[in-house]
């Protein structure tokens, strides 16, 4: 089950894509750069202009963009197999609110609280802020979920639909307290984009989340056993309440340590897990991996679109997702039931 | 069938009490296994059978100390301790995903154990359950009878490579007849038996008494969340303590072939 033609085809495809994919985020843009200023400038005779765009600007957007893109589809199949619920989304368990939430706060009432705090350290706070979020939620809906004993999945999605629904209300309010200045800050942490990308807040968010993600691959046995229900996961010998608390922490952090650096991006944690099951079909073992070079792709063809579409300005990279990532999951949808 | 009273028990299960909210599912119920016996538990709905089959096969924390399994508690195994000492089949097997047949009888297989003898026993339980034709289909366009089949094979390849291992698995079965047709009932029952020449130990669910009778060794008869009796069939089975246990009239006979046969009294 675990290399059958298709699956070796996809991988081969959707690797392919995605160099075109890194290959196009690193050459287009308001500055053109050609394959032989890329060769020029990996060989060390670039000019500065271009060694600037390419290595300080573009390369850590496009190294941002891939990786965010493979741990939020990563996390989304593992919440979706976790949970048995197909709809289940890092979204909708509140981590990505949660994270968002954090940051609105720090932004809209740092300027009462944070006088004094150094610049650069400000922007050290706000990534922190968002992992500290993300993970405060988790632990939260965790909490609420195994309350009274027995830890449910379907109690932990409403306790996240619960969490978001209160997490926007207070966004809300933050948004209806900001000032002009701050609002125009507040539509990054609301909507995603990867315009703040810089190796210096890339780095750690990019190595928590690559850590998180290859973490989460290493369940791809318990996964594929618990879709056999709960009970009879356990009878398998899975060790479904830690189980249940790894993955959920895991996620916490790659979405939190990707929130932080990119604010929320919707959509991919969901359709991406899904392209892939409608490709290669249901084993976790191809799944994760699979949804990943999904995930990756989308992200940096999306933020490709968001950086050309209408420049120089820059469209929010999650509204980008949620307009071709929402009909398009609908036609998948529609295109499944019929079959 | 044999006496079974030299074989050592493996599975002790001593005053076993397991309550729900408020509510006492089971009460003060002691039970033992043994390698090669097959157990029928049987009485009526809401008797405690099924609650009884989880707080041996481990899931009940709170009766964690009381039962065994040989000389550890089963405070002491982890679910993959468990897992090597007892296969599951649910009352109601769930799959929330596409797979092929050949995909579930891999669910849960030990990682230890090598590629041909997975191969080797998935191929095996396929013959025994003539399920050869639909391994390469998908679960979810079996019929429901089907699909319940192909739960019992992914337990009984468990069971396999358990015993492959080198470990002596109980076999635990909760109603695995409620949805099939007679033949089939007899057939996995008959498979359960083998399993028990063999030595393997099992526990059964069972709703038929008929099945009970013609296929166990032992027979638990619960009513209430207490142990009612237990023991041989053609001593537990009896018209008294039937119509006791569910509270109807029930006759038992025995046909030319030596066959017992128990029949509520129908009347109108």
């Amino acid at each position: 089950m675990r290399a059958d033609g298709r699956v070796i085809l996809s991988y081969c495809l959707l690797s392919l894509l995605l160099l075109l994919a890194a290959f196009l985020a690193l050459t287009v843009g308001p500055a053109k750069l050609s394959f032989s200023d890329l060769w020029r400038s990996a060989t060390g005779a670039g000019s500065q202009v271009t060694d600037t765009i390419l290595f300080n600007i573009r390369a850590p957007r496009m190294v941002l963009g891939a990786i965010v893109g493979a741990s939020l589809a990563i996390s989304g199949a593992c919440l979706q197999g976790l949970l048995r619920n197909p709809l289940a989304d890092p979204g909708l368990i509140g981590i990505t609110a949660g994270a968002s939430l954090a940051v609105v706060f720090v932004i809209v009432l740092g300027d009462m609280v944070l006088v004094g705090v150094p610049a650069f350290l400000m922007q050290a706070i706000l990534p922190m802020a968002a992992f500290l979020g993300g993970l405060a939620v988790t632990l939260v809906v965790l909490l609420a979920a195994s309350l009274g004993g027995s830890f449910s999945a379907g109690r932990l999605i409403l306790v996240g639909v619960a969490i978001t629904a209160i997490a926007s209300a207070m966004i809300g309010i933050m948004v209806y307290m900001s000032t002009d200045q701050q609002l125009r800050e507040l539509t990054f942490w609301t909507m995603g984009s990867l315009a703040k990308s810089n190796w210096n807040t890339v780095l750690i968010a990019c190595a928590a989340m690559t850590l998180a993600s290859l973490a989460l691959l290493s369940f791809r046995r318990e996964l594929d056993i618990l879709q056999l229900g709960e009970r009879a996961a356990f009878h398998s010998g899975v060790n479904v309440r830690r189980v249940k608390i790894q993955i959920c922490a895991l996620v916490a952090v790659a979405v939190g340590a990707g929130v932080s650096v990119a604010g929320p991006i919707g959509f991919v944690g969901l359709v991406a897990p899904h392209m892939t099951r409608l490709i290669v079909r249901a084993s976790h073992w191809v799944v994760l991996p699979i949804s990943a070079l999904l995930g990756a792709n989308i992200v940096l063809l999306a933020d490709l679109f968001v950086r050309n579409a209408i420049p120089p300005a820059e469209i929010p990279i999650g509204i980008a997702t949620a307009t071709l990532g929402g009909p398009f999951f609908l036609w998948l949808l529609l295109r499944k039931s019929r079959l | 069938m044999v006496a079974f009273a030299k074989v050592p028990s493996v599975i002790v299960g001593r005053n076993i009490t397991v309550s729900l909210g408020r509510r006492v599912v089971l009460n003060d119920v002691s039970v033992e296994l043994k390698l090669g016996q097959v157990t029928a538990l049987c009485g009526p709905n809401g008797a405690g059978k099924s609650t009884l089959l989880a707080a041996l096969a481990g899931e009940h924390s709170d009766c964690a100390e009381h039962v065994r399994y040989e000389d550890l508690a089963i405070a002491d195994l982890a679910p993959r301790d468990l897992a090597k000492r007892r296969v599951v089949l649910e009352q109601n097997p769930t799959l929330s995903a596409d797979f092929l047949v050949t995909e579930l009888l891999e669910l849960g297989v030990p990682i230890d154990l090598a590629p041909n003898d997975l191969v080797e026993i998935k191929s095996q339980v396929a013959r025994d359950l003539g399920l050869e034709d639909v391994m390469t289909r998908f679960v979810g366009e079996l019929s429901g009878g089907q699909r319940h089949r192909t739960q019992f094979a992914r337990v009984l390849a468990l069971l396999g490579a358990n015993l492959r291992l080198g470990y002596r698995p109980f076999l635990f079965l909760d109603e695995p007849t409620a949805s099939l047709d007679l033949g089939h009932q007899v057939t996995l029952l008959k498979h359960v038996r083998s399993l028990a020449r063999e030595g393997v130990g099992s526990l059964v669910v069972l709703h038929d008494l008929n099945l009970a009778a013609a296929y166990a060794d032992q027979v638990v008869l619960l009513k209430d969340g207490e142990l009612f009796e237990e023991g041989p069939p053609e001593t537990v089975l009896n018209s008294g303590t039937l119509s006791a246990v569910y509270e109807t009239e029930i006759m038992v006979d025995r046909a030319k072939t030596g066959q017992q046969i128990i029949q509520p009294v129908l009347t109108a």
